[in-house]
């Protein structure tokens, strides 16, 4: 019943959408509905083998193949890797490392270091994120600007897209001004 | 470094400079501060102060309409009005369930009116803003107002850097400029100083020099040298009396003695008494050597002021060893011990002769007003000698006086003299460019002479052949 209304929503939103960005969310969020592996499991696989901090998830495709695709740096070894993990049962499907951070600007240093010095927990920070909004999270990234180290999220539920924002330091949500 | 040192030390030493120049670029600083105030009172502050006014009004107006409307119309008119206001962000949050402008409620919020700021995310932009914003109780939920102030906020910080630059230049302005002006007027200042000090040291002749300016200085210096010129003719006036006094009695004084000598003789002759002719031919004698030391005095100064002596290199302990030789049997008939001390090897342009009178009149002073069984001591310092007793002294309030011409200390009155001893020292130790001062020994007396020149000898250097006949 969830899944009907929510590929409801989501056709409703596609449809209504002229850019293709938006329909990829959509079918981002489909993907992840079906999906036997979820996405805290694979947030929990990367974290322990390959490197602990994620900077950035989305929803791809490999061989037709659904997949996670996370990004995730580890600053002791200076090691980025790019893994690509099935939706269906979490198999590795692509890994590539590079041995330099050399491509990352100073905001994207500083909020590694800012992560680096905080308590968050992304895994509990996603699940309640999905509990509080009854959706899906298909989408997030790690950014600093302005001096704030935060994680854009994006969800899709029954209400559609919602963008939340969550500051890496306190651990709250920074309110979205509607427009 | 060391010119460094001794600049920073000259600067320091010179407080008038000092002052001047703190004194100078605090009013600099105090002026550009009070400015700096006044533009940003008048300007971000004049900003604030409405953004808070502004703000006040809509808490005090939502305040009222909470109050007097049902809790729905309440919200339909806080929607209607968060969605038309542009330049303040409303917000209303009642448990869980937030009405306007923003998603959730920021976290650590002030009450109004203190301000604190948070981030909100802008979705249309993509971006992050930092917002000044207060919560204020409602009757029914909390009302959140915010205002988008990071472009005052960067005009603040842009403000406050271009104040601490304006600052900064200010006291260097102030420095630069406070030095300049002030070593300027202290040059001069010490011109006057140099010029004092030379006539203090017995250079009647010295003048300030006056500049083109024509200034305030200029008009001090021709009032300073009007009255150093009448000071110097008095001066001259008075000397040359007392030395043509002086000499014009020294000739028929001469024959006067001559008579009384040759009256004597013709009297011990015919064995008749002389003892009174001997009395006044002793007291001739005195007012003759009285006048023979004015006149050398007289000498002494002029030649100071012409700087027409040759002078010689002068081994000076050889001069005090001499002088501590012919002063040795007057100290042995009262018992008196004279010695010699330090190991200071230095020799000073001067004149042999006039150094040993006056170190020999220093060791006759002490051995004359010390008493028996007294300790005299020459001792070498690295610029002159000292020669200290430990007699009763001199108290503080003679100390200077004793160099006047014909100055007797009360209680020595007793003891045989003229007062122009020291006179005659002091006269002597300026020609060698020295200055003479006396001190205490606790008891005695030590009177330390300084010469500003002193050079080192070396062991091998030989010795003036004049201190022999000294």
């Amino acid at each position: 019943m969830k899944c009907t209304k929510l590929i409801c929503a989501a056709l409703a939103f596609t449809s209504l959408s002229a850019f293709a960005g938006q329909e990829d969310d959509a079918l981002a969020a489909l993907a992840l509905q079906r999906a036997n592996y979820t996405l805290e499991q694979a947030i929990e696989k990367v974290s322990t083998d390959y490197a602990k901090h994620i900077v950035e998830f989305e929803i791809d495709d490999h061989d037709n193949q659904a997949t996670y695709d996370i990004e995730a740096i580890n600053l002791e070894t200076k090691e980025k890797h790019d893994i690509e993990l099935s939706l269906a049962d979490g198999a590795v499907l692509k890994h590539k490392t590079k041995n330099s951070l050399s491509r990352l600007d100073d905001d994207d240093l500083l909020a590694l270091q800012e992560l680096q010095a905080s308590k968050f927990n992304l895994g509990a920070t996603i699940a309640q994120l999905q509990l509080k909004y009854s959706a899906d999270v298909f989408e997030f990234e790690l950014k600093n600007k302005k001096g704030i180290t935060f994680y854009k999220f994006k969800l899709m539920g029954e209400q559609g897209l919602t963008r939340v924002i969550v500051d890496v330091t306190t651990g709250k949500v920074i309110p979205v001004m509607k427009h | 470094m060391v010119s460094v040192t001794e600049w920073w030390h000259s600067v320091k030493t010179a407080h008038s400079v000092w002052r001047l120049t703190r004194l100078y670029t605090g009013l600099l600083l105090s002026v550009v501060a009070i400015l700096l105030v006044v533009l940003y009172q008048l300007s971000i502050g004049q900003m604030n102060r409405q953004q808070q006014l502004q703000m006040a009004n809509i808490i005090a107006q939502q305040t009222s309409l909470a109050e007097q409307l049902s809790h729905e119309q309440f919200i339909e008119q806080f929607e209607l009005q968060a969605q038309s206001s542009r330049q303040y962000i409303l917000s209303y949050q009642i448990e869980q369930k937030n009405f306007g402008r923003l998603s959730a409620p920021p976290t650590a919020l002030s009450q109004c009116p203190t301000l604190s700021r948070f981030p909100i995310w802008l979705d249309q932009f993509d971006e992050i803003r930092l917002v000044s914003g207060c919560s204020q109780p409602l009757a029914s939920g909390t009302l959140i107002i915010a205002v988008d102030d990071e472009s005052l906020y960067e005009l603040k910080g842009q403000f406050i850097s271009a104040s601490a630059i304006a600052l900064l230049l200010a006291v260097l302005l102030g420095v630069i400029t406070g030095l300049v002006f002030s070593m300027r007027v202290l040059k001069r200042i010490n011109n006057f100083n140099q010029v004092a000090l030379r006539v203090e040291s017995g250079q009647l002749s010295a003048r300030v020099a006056v500049s083109e300016q024509n200034d305030e200085y200029d008009h001090m210096a021709l009032h300073i040298n009007t009255m150093l010129n009448q000071l110097q003719h008095s001066f001259e006036t008075i000397s040359g009396i007392t030395d043509a006094i002086a000499h014009d009695l020294r000739t028929p004084l001469s024959h006067l003695r001559q008579q009384i000598e040759s009256e004597m003789l013709s009297k011990q002759q015919l064995n008749h008494p002389s003892e009174q002719l001997q009395s006044m031919l002793d007291k001739l004698d005195e007012i003759l050597f009285t006048f023979s030391a004015m006149l050398e005095l007289t000498r002494l100064q002029q030649q100071k002021e012409s700087n027409s002596q040759h002078f010689k290199a002068i081994n000076l302990q050889q001069v005090i060893v001499d002088a501590v030789d012919l002063i040795e049997p007057l100290a042995e008939e009262k018992q008196q011990i004279v010695t010699i001390g330090g190991a200071e090897q230095f020799s000073i342009q001067g004149d042999a002769t006039l150094l040993f009178r006056a170190i020999y009149n220093l060791l006759e002073n002490a051995s004359k007003y010390a008493g028996n069984n007294a300790q005299i001591n020459v001792q070498l310092t690295p610029r002159g000698f000292t020669v200290s007793d430990n007699g009763p002294g001199i108290c503080d309030l003679e100390k200077e006086k004793v160099f006047q011409r014909l100055y007797r200390i009360e209680k020595s009155r007793q003891v045989a003299g003229f007062g122009l001893g020291l006179t005659l020292v002091k006269a002597i130790i300026q020609l060698h460019n020295g200055k003479i001062e006396l001190l205490d020994n606790k008891p005695g007396l030590i009177v330390n002479v300084e010469f500003i020149k002193p050079n080192k000898i070396k062991m091998d250097e030989s010795i003036d052949p004049n201190i022999a006949d000294a």
